[in-house]
């Protein structure tokens, strides 16, 4: 004992370093010191070669506390800089021995990361891996996917995606999107009348909605009730904008129908001669006839007022009559829907329309009845029939402009956005498919009976599209396809693809900025593609470049394109002659360089399948963003490029 | 059953991930693909039955979610006049929707200031009131168009002054001096 005290100096490292690898006991072994009871960060470590393969001979509360040695990155708490630790029971741990053989007091230095393959079980022997999760860290459940392991996969610690849930779903049913909110359709504030827009989208995220609650759950049904409700609300206020137009055009009329002014205005008329004639066929006396035509005209003052006393109160009675219809059809939707594609939407609004005008009819009858002396001219007016052949109530201008009002600055504005996503392209409506619903009185309201609808989910989605719109008011007439590439089978084998450019087919005119682009397929199979437009001096669309090219979109025919341009977005600062571009299949690009910028690269019409990452191999520069432009070597449409006017 | 497929060649590389638990990490460099492409970074939370999301996507785009509200608060110590909180769209437009509720908006005084047009557009009612002092409507034209109401029938352009404008009803009629007395009368005579 002597003898060994006289050899040890008792100063760490002098005598040897002692290393050992443990594992970090389960965490009811260490529950004082979880519970905020110890001091620094300790937990109880196994440690191999040291301790037991059992509890029996030393239990896990008997371990020895090992503190832990932080990286000089993590701060020690002095002057408020402190890092926390993130070790968990299970992990296996590396250290020292701060006493030497000894072995009492070890220190952790660091971890080993664990893999997908370590158990997740609970904890059953020493040295057997376990869970990290306890009461003290226990599994999220609905928000994220549990997780336990720290690899450079794929698979490893997956991050909730920004995509819509049922997307999400699709790709991983454990990992949910980051927010259900997720391709909500929002309805932007417009000049123009967006009461069938914002009904569609009500729809639509009422569907979507509903399709994230589980159907087992509990509550299922009063949550589906609670949504239909809070849906119909929102449609009836849409509903506004059709009745208000209703009865501008029942009391203004267009240029087939003269309105009630102009229908009662005859009848006024046409009732004074009714008279006129009558009491001077029957007195001879002119001067007689016309008082009696004057009085019979007095006569329909006050039901004429009283009609328009109606017409401010009726449209208000009517939208508040209209929920639990709305409703009604909802369910309907609801029971038989999966996709409100255009038809879907055009039989629910067109029904809806037809329940409108049933009830102003309605509301209206009373009154109108006290003006029969004046409609008895006109024998087939009906409020029905004249508002079912006026699509005037369902594309009104909202506001209509003065002459020097700007429609500039309110026009070529985005109407939609998605969440996660962006602007949305809303297609021009189609009136006509509408109207036609409306004068199918008889109209059920059984969506799904309706032929040639096909409202249900879709085994493979269409080809993607690309919508270019906005841009300006002016700005019309730009049209593209996509170019796809970077292949891939989903688990069926089916061909996916991602977008790795846009072939402009048409530049189109009057663009006072870029436009936006929107790559989508008819059943948002496909996502992730953005592209930005770019335009010419004369408001053409000369190119589309791709910021990202996406994921799970059906291909076209499988063709070959090229880099055709070479975008200098952004020419950078510092560039050498000599320094050349390079893409990611080691390419090279003649690149001009003037004032230490890059001025010019030329595209190398090469053949590509994905989306080539050009940069700039430079020892000097820096800052240059280049963006290639893909395109059909094969394309024979003409793309108007920049014109040199000065010449 | 149609599924995703993802595409091929990820740099899963570039990621690095602080995950502190369950509830908290941050990403960064995520290959896996979002609806605007893939994300430079993002911190994420969640509790049981919230989610929450500060990201930025490649396609430029920052996004801040949140399944419950988010609160803004500035200014406890601010003086009176100063800017306590700004948002400023620099070149587009600034989108404010409240899909199923209301947008409120409270202060001392409101100022709508545009350089051109100000459109107040509503499906039903718009009201302007004011309390002890004027409502000033003032321009270079000032139009009204109705069918009822009590501006429209001062200028003679209400429904009944326009059924009855070519007629040989006169104005004091319209106006209610006889129409019910004479009106009953006659109708018994017809």
């Amino acid at each position: 004992m002597i003898d060994e005290s006289l050899l040890k100096s008792n100063f760490l490292g002098r005598d040897g370093f002692r290393w050992w690898i443990g594992q970090i006991a389960p965490i009811d072994a260490w529950k004082s010191q979880a519970e905020g009871g110890g001091w620094s960060y300790r937990y109880k470590v196994r440690i191999i070669g040291y301790h037991p393969y059992n509890v029996t001979d030393l239990s896990n509360e008997d371990l020895p506390w090992a503190q832990v040695l932080l990286p000089t990155t993590a701060g020690t708490g002095a002057a408020n800089c402190s890092t926390g630790v993130q070790l968990q029971p299970s992990d296996v741990v590396f250290g020292f021995f701060l006493d030497g053989d000894n072995a009492q007091i070890p220190v952790i230095m660091g971890a080993f990361g664990r893999t997908s393959e370590v158990s997740k079980l609970p904890y059953s022997n020493p040295f057997v891996p376990f869970t990290g999760n306890t009461d003290y860290i226990p599994k999220q459940p609905a928000t994220i996917k549990s997780s336990e392991n720290s690899e450079q996969t794929k698979n490893s610690a997956e991050t909730p995606p920004n995509l819509p849930p049922e997307i999400a779903e699709k790709k991983d049913p454990e990992n949910p999107a980051d927010s259900q909110a997720n391709g909500e359709r929002i309805t932007l504030a417009s000049p123009e009348n967006d009461a069938i827009l914002g009904i569609k989208n009500e729809v639509k995220n009422l569907l979507k909605k509903i399709r994230t609650f589980l159907k087992t759950a509990q509550n299922y049904l009063s949550k589906v009730s609670q949504e239909i409700r809070k849906a119909a609300d929102s449609i009836v206020r849409y509903v506004n904008d059709f009745v208000g137009q209703s009865f501008n055009f029942l009391i203004n009329g267009n240029g087939k129908f003269p309105g009630l002014v102009g229908l009662l205005k005859k009848g006024l008329d046409l009732l004074y001669k009714q008279v006129y004639s009558a009491v001077l066929a029957a007195t001879a006396n002119p001067a007689a006839a016309h008082l009696a035509g004057v009085a019979a005209q007095t006569a329909m003052v006050g039901p004429v007022k009283l009609l328009e006393d109606a017409i401010a109160c009726v449209a208000g009675a009517v939208i508040d009559s209209l929920k639990d219809i709305v409703s009604d059809l909802l369910y309907s939707v609801v029971e038989n829907v999966e996709r409100f594609v255009s038809c879907a939407a055009d039989q629910f609004i067109g029904t809806l329309v037809n329940t409108i005008i049933d009830t102003i009819e309605g509301g209206l009858s009373t009154v109108l009845g006290g003006l029969e002396k004046l409609l008895q001219f006109f024998s087939d007016f009906s409020v029905g029939n004249i508002l079912r052949t006026a699509s005037e109530i369902l594309k009104s201008s909202g506001i209509s402009f003065d002459c020097n009002q700007s429609k500039g600055g309110l026009q070529g504005m985005a109407k939609e956005w998605v969440v996660g996503a962006g602007e949305a392209f809303v297609a021009s409506e189609n009136y006509q498919n509408i109207m036609e619903v409306i004068n199918l009185k008889n109209v059920g309201q059984n969506l799904n009976e309706i032929a040639e609808c096909f409202t249900g989910a879709i085994e493979n989605a269409s080809v993607a599209v690309v919508n270019i719109f906005g841009g300006g008011s002016a700005g019309t007439g730009a049209t593209g396809i996509p170019i796809f590439g970077s292949y891939t089978q989903d688990s069926n084998g089916t061909v996916r693809a991602s977008v790795i450019g846009v072939q402009v087919t048409d530049g189109g005119s009057g663009y006072t900025y870029p436009p936006f682009v929107e790559i989508v397929d008819d059943a948002g199979q496909g996502y992730g593609a953005t592209a930005r437009a770019l335009i010419n001096d004369m408001g053409q669309v000369t190119s589309v470049y791709i910021i990202s090219e996406g994921e799970n979109y059906t291909p076209s025919d499988i063709t070959e394109y090229s880099v055709s341009e070479v975008i200098v977005e952004q020419p950078g600062s510092g560039y050498e002659d000599g320094d050349i571009v390079v893409d990611n299949r080691g390419n090279e690009y003649k690149t001009q360089i003037v004032n230490g910028s890059i001025y010019q690269v030329e595209p190398l019409n090469n053949v590509v399948q994905s989306l080539p990452v050009l940069t700039v191999k430079s020892q000097t520069g820096g800052g240059a963003v280049l963006r290639p432009i893909l395109s059909d070597p094969n394309f024979t449409g003409e793309i108007q490029k920049v014109v040199d006017c000065v010449t | 059953m149609p599924t995703v497929a993802e595409r091929p060649d990820q740099n899963i590389y570039a990621r690095q991930l602080m995950s502190f638990n369950p509830q908290f990490r941050i990403d960064t460099s995520n290959p896996a693909m979002g609806a605007s492409g893939t994300d430079v970074y993002k911190i994420y939370a969640a509790t049981q039955d919230t989610q929450s999301s500060i990201s930025l996507s490649n396609s430029g785009r920052l996004s801040v979610k949140n399944d419950y509200s988010i609160e803004i608060v500035a200014g406890y110590k601010s003086d009176g006049k100063n800017e306590d909180i700004v948002i400023a769209g620099l070149s587009g437009n600034v989108d404010v929707v409240s899909t199923h509720g209301t947008v409120r908006i409270k202060a001392a005084n409101i100022i709508l200031s545009a350089d051109e047009d100000i459109m107040l557009k509503a499906g039903r009612n718009i009201t302007l009131k004011s309390g002890s002092g004027r409502t000033l409507i003032q321009g270079n034209k000032v139009d009204v168009k109705g069918s009822t109401g009590t501006l429209i029938q001062s200028l003679g352009e209400d429904f009944t002054n326009k059924v009855f404008s070519d007629s040989f009803v006169g104005d004091d009629v319209i106006k209610g001096l006889f129409g019910g007395l004479v009106g009953t009368v006659i109708d018994a005579v017809l």
